[in-house]
């Protein structure tokens, strides 16, 4: 069945279908920014604004991209990122490492042109994701020891050709996004007396007794992206694109569930005038406390938070040096600034607020493209991110640092308009310092928390299958 | 003249080595890792092991200030690496003693007053010593002939010793435990109350299998303390002599057999002082009998104890020595001091130092002038056996 006749319900399935993966599957990035979308883009290290790739990834790259495609293009794929990182405790040199494990994202792109001068398409990926898992035993794990971000980008997108010089794009977006943010509570800063926590009875920093788990529902949010290209000669091209940021707004719920302190009181104490024998677990005293009961301070309940995926406004050059070899170059800006907190707001609760002061970040992006032949194309590239989170929030939530990526890729033409990419990008993040531990309740958070270092470095690998007709 | 497509790529093939170069050079910061200790790596994580006296308890209380007058934070100051305190907030848990002979406490409170910890707790501790604690505490905190108390759980928390201390990862620690077990026998006047010797033995050797298995790399091993030489024991003698010079109310009364007797019993202040002067000024008639009293050390008694401790001490240095580890014997300074004077047969009541400037108000704990002795004599001992230049001013 051609996928261009097939039925509506059919397409629903599909579509369903690839809501449902995208969805499913976590991914990271840089802020929580990831490589623009597509095998063919990935190749080249990101770059396209001024010469998208023909696949239909342009949708992602530059919508005023998708004015070139001859007829009609679909192309659909899947990127693997695989992640390590780990923590090492400035004092203990002890070493915590990332939960590892292989992540896909997939993306779909489509696009048709309609006449001479107008082309239309369809793009669902995400520029946006994170995952962050730490073992539960890491002494980070009561900021986060696992957070999810998801955010899949529908995109549906209108672009027009002024003869050969200029086209222009636009696509409105839907976004869905889901949140999840899995902590654990720390016994010593709980109040077991009027102004007297645990912590001064003795009970060690770090003692886990709770587990939190925020889950959200689905979010939906709409935005716009738009894109400008100009043929300024045959050889040199420009191109400009505009991402609007997104505000999702998340309702959830959080769950509490206690856990074991594994802790015994080791002699006869009195305690807010009850007598506790000695060998009394600590258990067994928690859950007479009742905290977890439908009307106590750890009941479950409903939350609330706001996210806004930040805006994005790109500018490349495209430049064929020589028949068949092309040099791309990309700047990337990212509003990162609107991430400067994250509040959780429980039902009759007290609001939950992380500063994170992120700032707005640059990236550049070189890619290389090279016609070996006529089925086949050479890609490389190399980019480089700027951290987007100030020395005082590399948190177990997202440590990341500014980051380099080495890709290559290739292309090739099997025939029958049906066309197989494939590309690899090694990631290495610059080490850097950070905290494991929020600030006090009302304390701004500061670069005398860090205690440690965070390294992260990945693999990621890329496979599409396009086919135009 | 090149070829413009060979100037291309010469000029790719430089981009690209200085991209490749940039990304491998450009990702790694020695700035970003913490200082090595200024007394070398073997200190980076320096664990502090023991009872009372590593814990900063003087004159029958324990607080912050004294606290920070302990010898493992004077030892860590000379290593020159972090040393987290278990804090308790002022003015203690219970306060110090300010006045011997009445008992009032610092802020006129009850012994039985707690403030509690200060918070936040660090994150880990350096010094998980606790007051009252004998080997048989360092590995347990319940069962049989544990002396787990109040303290242990502000302290620690419910850990014991090991489970803090392996928290730390400690590259070097410092062990002074075994005091109280025989300090306890000297101060209820019965040996039976003593750590049989190869118990203590088992204890410690488990203690040290422990450490080692989380990778400490070197350590000080302090003997056990002759107790029945610290000024809070005072001989029969002593008393006949107060008595006779007109020290004691006419309703306290000392017996002959005080006087008489050479290697008279051992009294402890708590009891000569605590017990008998107490009724005595209350207008109760007592007297001190030195050979019939059970509360009192006998000679025989006395001989038990320093022939255990001398036992401990074999034992104790010898595990040093098997370790490579640095050895102190605590009483060859408190010999000395004895000898000196420096540390009073029989208390001054009515100086400010009634036990003398080496021991604080209850006779038993060193005075903050002690610890800082004691951390000198530390000091050299780890750097005779580990060549390293530590220095306790």
């Amino acid at each position: 069945m051609r996928l261009g006749y097939a039925s509506f319900s059919a397409r629903k399935r599909f579509l369903t279908v690839w809501l449902g993966v995208l969805l499913s599957v976590p991914a990271w990035g840089q802020g929580f920014n990831l490589n623009p979308a597509g095998t063919c883009t990935l190749g080249r290290g990101g770059t396209g604004v001024a010469l998208p790739c023909s696949d239909g990834s342009a949708l992602a790259t530059n919508p005023a991209g998708i004015a070139e495609i001859s007829q009609l293009v679909v192309t659909s794929g899947a990127t693997l990122h695989f992640i390590r990182g780990r923590f090492t405790d400035d004092y203990t040199q002890r070493e915590t490492h990332m939960e590892t494990r292989p992540m896909l994202l997939p993306h779909l792109f489509a696009g048709a042109r309609v006449n001479t001068s107008w082309a239309v398409g369809l793009g669902i990926y995400g520029p946006y994701g994170l995952e962050t898992r730490w073992p539960r035993q890491f002494e980070g794990s009561f900021v986060g020891y696992r957070t999810r971000l998801q955010a899949v980008y529908i995109q549906p997108t209108l672009a027009y050709a002024w003869g050969n010089r200029l086209q222009l794009g636009v696509g409105p977006l839907l976004t869905i996004s889901t949140v999840s943010l899995w902590h654990q509570l720390d016994l010593a800063q709980q109040q077991a007396l009027p102004n007297v926590p645990f912590g001064a009875l003795g009970i060690p920093a770090g003692t886990a007794f709770a587990n939190a788990k925020l889950e959200s529902q689905e979010a939906y949010g709409l935005g716009a992206h738009l894109g400008m290209r100009l043929r300024v000669t045959d050889q040199l091209h420009f191109g400009l694109r505009y991402l609007t940021p997104v505000k999702l707004s998340y309702t959830g719920h959080i769950r509490f569930s206690p856990l074991s302190t594994g802790l015994v009181i080791p002699a006869a104490v009195s305690l807010g005038g009850q007598q506790i024998p000695a060998g009394t677990p600590l258990d067994v005293i928690l859950a007479s406390l009742g905290i977890f009961a439908p009307n106590g301070p750890l009941a479950d309940r409903e939350a609330k938070t706001e996210l806004t995926l930040p805006a994005q406004l790109a500018a490349g050059l495209g430049w064929e040096v020589w028949p068949g070899v092309t040099l791309l170059l990309d700047y990337q800006w990212t509003e990162w600034s609107r991430f400067d907190r994250l509040e959780i707001r429980p039902q009759n609760g007290t609001p939950i607020v992380r500063i994170q002061d992120y700032r707005n970040t640059s990236t550049v992006r070189v890619g290389l493209a090279l016609q070996t032949s006529d089925v086949m194309e050479v890609r490389m590239g190399y980019s480089y991110s700027q951290h987007a989170a100030p020395s005082k929030t590399v948190t177990p939530l997202l440590p990341e640092s500014n980051r380099n990526h080495l890709t290559l890729g290739m292309g090739w033409k099997l025939g029958s308009g049906v066309m197989l990419d494939v590309a690899y990008q090694y990631v290495r993040q610059d080490d850097r310092r950070g905290r494991v531990v929020d600030p006090a309740p009302g304390m701004e958070p500061s670069t005398a928390l860090n205690s440690g270092l965070y390294r992260l470095s990945g693999h990621v690998a890329s496979i599409s299958v396009s086919v135009a007709l | 003249m090149m070829h413009p497509f060979v100037t291309f790529w010469v000029r790719a093939l430089q981009w690209s080595t200085l991209g490749v170069l940039l990304f491998t050079l450009g990702c790694r910061d020695e700035a970003l890792l913490p200082p090595e200790p200024t007394g070398g790596a073997l200190f980076a994580r320096y664990v502090a092991i023991g009872n009372s006296i590593t814990a900063g308890y003087q004159s029958g209380g324990i607080n912050a200030t004294l606290q920070q007058q302990a010898y493992p934070v004077l030892l860590a100051q000379a290593m020159g690496t972090p040393f987290n305190l278990p804090l308790l907030r002022d003015p203690g848990c219970p306060p110090p003693l300010t006045n011997v002979l009445t008992g009032q406490r610092l802020g006129g409170l009850p012994s039985d007053f707690c403030a509690y910890r200060q918070t936040p707790p660090p994150r880990i501790l350096n010094n998980v010593a606790v007051p009252g604690a004998k080997v048989l505490d360092v590995l347990t905190n319940l069962g049989e002939g544990t002396s787990a108390n109040t303290l242990t759980l502000l302290l620690l928390g419910g850990r014991t010793q090991l489970e803090a201390a392996a928290q730390a990862r400690p590259t070097f620690v410092s062990v002074w435990i075994g005091n109280n077990d025989v300090l306890g026998a000297a101060l209820a006047g019965t040996t039976s109350l003593i750590t049989p010797v190869n118990h203590f033995q088992q204890r410690y050797t488990q203690m040290l299998s422990e450490l080692q298995a989380m990778g400490v790399q070197g350590g000080l091993l302090i003997g056990v303390a002759n107790v029945t030489v610290i000024p809070h024991f005072s001989p029969g003698i002593a008393y006949a002599q107060a008595k006779q010079a007109g020290a004691f109310p006419p309703t306290f009364q000392v017996a002959e057999n005080c006087a008489t007797t050479g290697a008279t019993a051992l009294v402890p202040f708590s009891y000569g002082f605590g017990t008998l002067l107490a009724q005595a000024a209350r207008g109760q008639s007592v007297t001190l009998d030195c050979v019939n009293d059970p509360r009192l050390l006998s000679p025989e008694e006395t001989a038990v104890i320093i022939q255990t401790v001398q036992q401990y001490n074999s034992f104790i240095q010898q595990q040093a020595g098997r370790l490579g580890w640095a050895y102190l014997d605590p009483n060859v300074r408190l010999s000395e001091l004895r000898a000196q004077g420096q540390v009073p047969i029989f208390p001054n009541v009515t100086s400010s130092e009634p036990f003398g400037p080496y021991f604080s108000l209850d006779g038993v704990h060193p005075s903050s002038a002690a610890h800082r002795l004691i951390a000198q004599e530390a000091a050299a001992a780890i750097n005779a056996a580990y060549g390293t230049n530590l220095q306790v001013p």
